[in-house]
């Protein structure tokens, strides 16, 4: 991260993107809003994650099917994928044909699965392995702090919202953070001040918004900035919201309209740089077949639309898409047409180019660990790169350990 | 490290203002006497603040401090029903309410303190009844001495269940309620070992619950020798309390954040001004009641230093409005809304209770944070009954005026006081309508978020 020092001395480009993460002493706004103006800012714009989580443990075996083992189609005997109905990657492992969608994104080189990510001693638990994956600790103590809610200490300014929830659920555990309180959002309209609808509210606040006040009380000071800053974000969404259709069209499901909220945001330069979703649904453990094809292409459908959006307002190569599942399910089916808790599974990565559609090696079916697959790469390992090399945070403070980085950009 | 409060003398700092009877900085008037009712009771109407002013400000604190109890029992009894639903999100609702309707706002400020202080979620404790219990045991020692309420909280059941005590065997002793009863409730990091935490969790084994109740098992409880803070004995769980709360850094402690509650949210932990306060908060027995009259009685909070030196949080916000304006509100919803600024009662984030101050402000809680007061004056219809002077007839320049000496701390800059006077001549709408729209206007301002 850049200090005020550096961040002042960087060229135009600079001070403008990070401007679109929070307030600025007057004189560095205007610049950027110059900058703006003219344009500069999404060239240099700063790179974002997002987050879909799968809650109840999507089964990454019938999401990316290993058709090469026959151990597949033998633990598999109702819910095994035909190999000719799969969307295949490579000789060993296929897309489930409800992710046709995805097919185009893996065609741009804009999408990968790394394969077998989970952790040691897996547990099976829900909330335990959910808490693992939002905390990536073992949890110690009753403060646990998100992965990404620590990420958002660190790269909060005053007055930034660094990562927002969207969705009516309660706020994941990764979002928790010490010092910066993570917003969780049900619609965007909760972006602007009601009351500035009305012309003479909207003149007291932009009169407000240019009077300078006495410096002696810093959280006046910290309220003004802030206040100004929740202007300047309300108002770049408006313009967005009413600006021309981008032209990408959504599905009509939750998790898209949630998306295409998110897309908004990031064409609206809104200032945050973590955004965070849930699709639930995913605890198969009876008749799992219709209702996982469905969930899947909710999935598929959405996140081909939000990529396309991005790549349409040129923003791809700086949002990063990851999706996971608390653990995924076990090799062989259960008497109940479903599956139940496994532990390694897969992790999805969209939007920028990407190296590789398949990352890591699939699991061995022939060598399991109580029925579940095996990881070979540790979910921490996948952190610290999308921390450290993607949002250009300290990873080692957050995982309390170095983790080595995977090769995926 | 320099700070604004050097200025102060800790000799004299906590004495007893002596308000100027001259016009002037010094002097107790209806600014300070709205600033005291804001500070101490979540705010009050044109005609309380009046007459505080026209009293004396020990008068106004003793109203506030000593009000006679504010015992409804059919309010009571609705708790006790809504808990019995099972909705801790109900009881949220109920909670606001009393703070908007009671005549003693000042125990439920100081109750909310304490809520968190001692933090313990619903969303852990899922039995609404045992967080209403423990509402009631705060309540009731919100004012009072420390050691009692340590005790209390030790045993009550939903802190059993959120700090996992109830789990604690002899066996596997569970650390979670020593290590916080140290490092969150009463001494501060730095002034207890790992080890201290480790010995002092075997204390408070077999302390269990049933029916709803606290339970001693002393097939549970570990009955050896332990070592803690210098201590050395069989001691329990009672023993332990006693040593954490007569550990001379606790006085210091709990001052220090009760300072920030009621004086400023950046008031320094290490201020050589909070010694005097401590050392008068152990001579009094560890009084809270006592504590609070004394630094709302003192030089220091009249100062103007500590005017405007809060950020409201999103419960006081909401509640000075409708206590304010003696207006009223769907709590249900207002409930919702203030769990999306950040602080819905009964959940509080995590043990460590709410941060406060600039953690409750960001690009989205301003905007939620006006909208609240928005939907608040728009959706309260008839209910507002805020007669202020000129209000029968509608003087709209009063009641701007009366809504700025009751909302802002100091005076806003003048071109934004001027244009809000010029929409006030220029309004041709109605008293309600007219102050709706104000206070709406007002509350996206930054000054409006002090107190």
């Amino acid at each position: 991260m850049l200090n005020r020092r550096q961040f002042v001395n960087a060229g135009l480009g600079t001070v403008a993107a990070i401007s679109l993460s929070g307030p600025l002493p007057n004189v560095l706004a205007r610049t950027a809003h110059t900058a703006r103006i003219a344009g500069l800012n999404r060239s240099a714009g700063e790179k974002i994650l997002v987050v879909i989580q799968l809650s109840g443990g999507n089964d990454g075996i019938n999401t990316l099917v290993p058709y090469g083992d026959d151990e597949y189609y033998k633990n598999r005997f109702t819910l095994a994928i035909p190999r000719e109905q799969l969307l295949t990657i490579d000789d060993h492992a296929g897309m489930n044909p409800a992710l046709r969608p995805m097919q185009t994104l893996l065609d741009d080189g804009r999408m990968s699965f790394v394969q077998g990510v989970g952790y040691p001693h897996p547990n099976r638990s829900h909330f335990e392995s959910m808490d693992l994956w939002h905390t990536a600790h073992r949890i110690a103590g009753t403060r646990p702090l998100g992965w990404l809610g620590q990420a958002s200490d660190q790269i909060a300014t005053d007055g930034v919202l660094p990562a927002l929830h969207l969705g009516g659920e309660v706020q994941p555990l990764a979002l928790r953070a010490d010092r910066v309180p993570a917003t969780s959002v049900v619609s965007l309209d909760s972006f602007r001040f009601r009351a500035a609808g009305k012309a003479a509210a909207r003149e007291v606040l932009e009169l407000s918004n240019g009077l300078s006040r006495p410096s002696a009380n810093s959280l006046l000071t910290h309220l003004q900035s802030t206040t100004q800053a929740s202007t300047d974000a309300s108002r770049r969404l408006a313009a967005v919201t009413q600006a021309a259709d981008r032209g990408v069209r959504y599905p009509e499901t939750g998790l898209a309209g949630k998306l295409r909220q998110i897309a908004d945001l990031i064409a609206a330069d809104l200032p945050a740089r973590i955004f965070y979703v849930t699709l639930d649904g995913f605890d198969t453990h009876a008749n799992q077949s219709s209702a996982h094809t469905s969930l899947l292409a909710e999935w598929a459908g959405a996140v081909q639309a939000f990529i396309s959006d991005l790549v349409a307002q040129s923003s791809a190569d700086r949002v990063m898409l990851m999706t996971f599942s608390e653990f995924g399910r076990r090799l062989k089916e259960n008497a109940s047409g479903g599956t139940d808790h496994g532990a390694a599974s897969v992790v999805q990565l969209a939007g920028p180019k990407l190296l590789q559609p398949l990352v890591g090696r699939y699991p061995d079916l022939n060598d399991l660990d109580q029925g579940d697959l095996k990881f070979g790469i540790d979910y921490r390992q996948l952190y610290a790169t999308l921390l450290d090399e993607w949002l250009g945070v300290d990873s080692e403070a957050i995982l309390g350990g170095r983790f080595s980085p995977l090769k995926l950009v | 490290m320099n700070s604004r409060w050097d200025r102060f003398d800790p000799a004299t700092a906590w004495q007893p203002w002596q308000p100027q009877g001259n016009p002037g900085e010094n002097q107790w008037d209806f600014a300070a006497a709205a600033h005291l009712n804001r500070r101490v009771a979540f705010g009050a109407t044109w005609q309380q603040v009046q007459q505080d002013s026209a009293g004396t400000v020990t008068a106004a604190i003793a109203r506030m401090l000593d009000g006679a109890a504010d015992s409804d029992p059919d309010r009571e009894r609705m708790a006790d029903v809504l808990a019995a639903s099972g909705n801790a999100r109900s009881l949220s609702a109920a909670w606001i309410l009393r703070m908007a309707q009671t005549t003693r706002p000042a125990l439920e400020r100081a109750t909310l303190f304490w809520h968190g202080h001692f933090a313990t979620s619903a969303a852990k404790v899922t039995e609404a009844r045992l967080m209403l219990q423990q509402n009631r045991l705060l309540r009731e020692h919100a004012l009072g001495p420390l050691e009692p309420l340590v005790q209390a909280i030790a045993r009550d059941p939903a802190m059993l269940v959120y700090l996992d005590s109830r789990e604690s065997r002899r066996s596997s002793p569970n650390e979670n309620f020593a290590r916080e009863l140290m490092e969150l409730f009463c001494l501060g990091t730095g002034n207890y070992t790992e080890a201290d935490i480790r010995e002092m969790a075997r204390c408070f084994t077999g302390w269990e619950i049933r029916y709803s109740k606290f339970r001693f098992n002393s097939f549970q409880h570990d009955r050896s020798e332990k070592k803690f803070l210098g201590h050395q004995g069989t001691y329990g769980g009672d023993d332990a309390v006693r040593a954490v709360v007569q550990h001379p850094a606790c006085a210091r402690f709990v001052t220090g954040k009760l300072v920030r509650y009621y004086v400023a949210d950046d008031f320094p932990a290490d201020s050589p001004l909070l010694e005097p306060l401590a050392e008068s908060y152990r001579n009094s027995g560890y009084d809270a009641g006592q504590l609070i009259r004394e630094i709302v009685s003192s030089n220091l909070f009249f100062s103007p230093e500590c005017r405007g030196s809060r950020i409201s949080s999103p419960v006081e916000l909401a509640v000075r409005i409708l206590r304010t304006l003696r207006m009223e509100a769907n709590v249900q919803t207002l409930a919702e809304s203030l769990g999306e600024l950040g602080q819905l009662p009964y959940f509080p984030p995590s043990v460590k209770g709410w941060d406060g101050g600039t953690a409750w402000i960001n690009a989205q809680t301003m905007i939620g944070r006006a909208n609240l007061v928005e939907r608040l004056v728009r959706e309260s219809g008839d209910t507002m009954r805020p007669e202020f002077p000129g209000w029968s007839r509608s003087d709209r320049e009063q009641i701007t005026d009366s809504l700025c000496q009751l909302f802002f701390t100091s005076a806003l800059p003048d071109q934004l006081r001027d244009r809000l006077d010029g929409l006030a001549r220029q309004s041709g709408t109605g008293a309600r309508e007219f102050l709706a729209d104000t206070l709406a206007t007002m509350a996206m301002l930054p000054e409006f978020h002090l107190a």
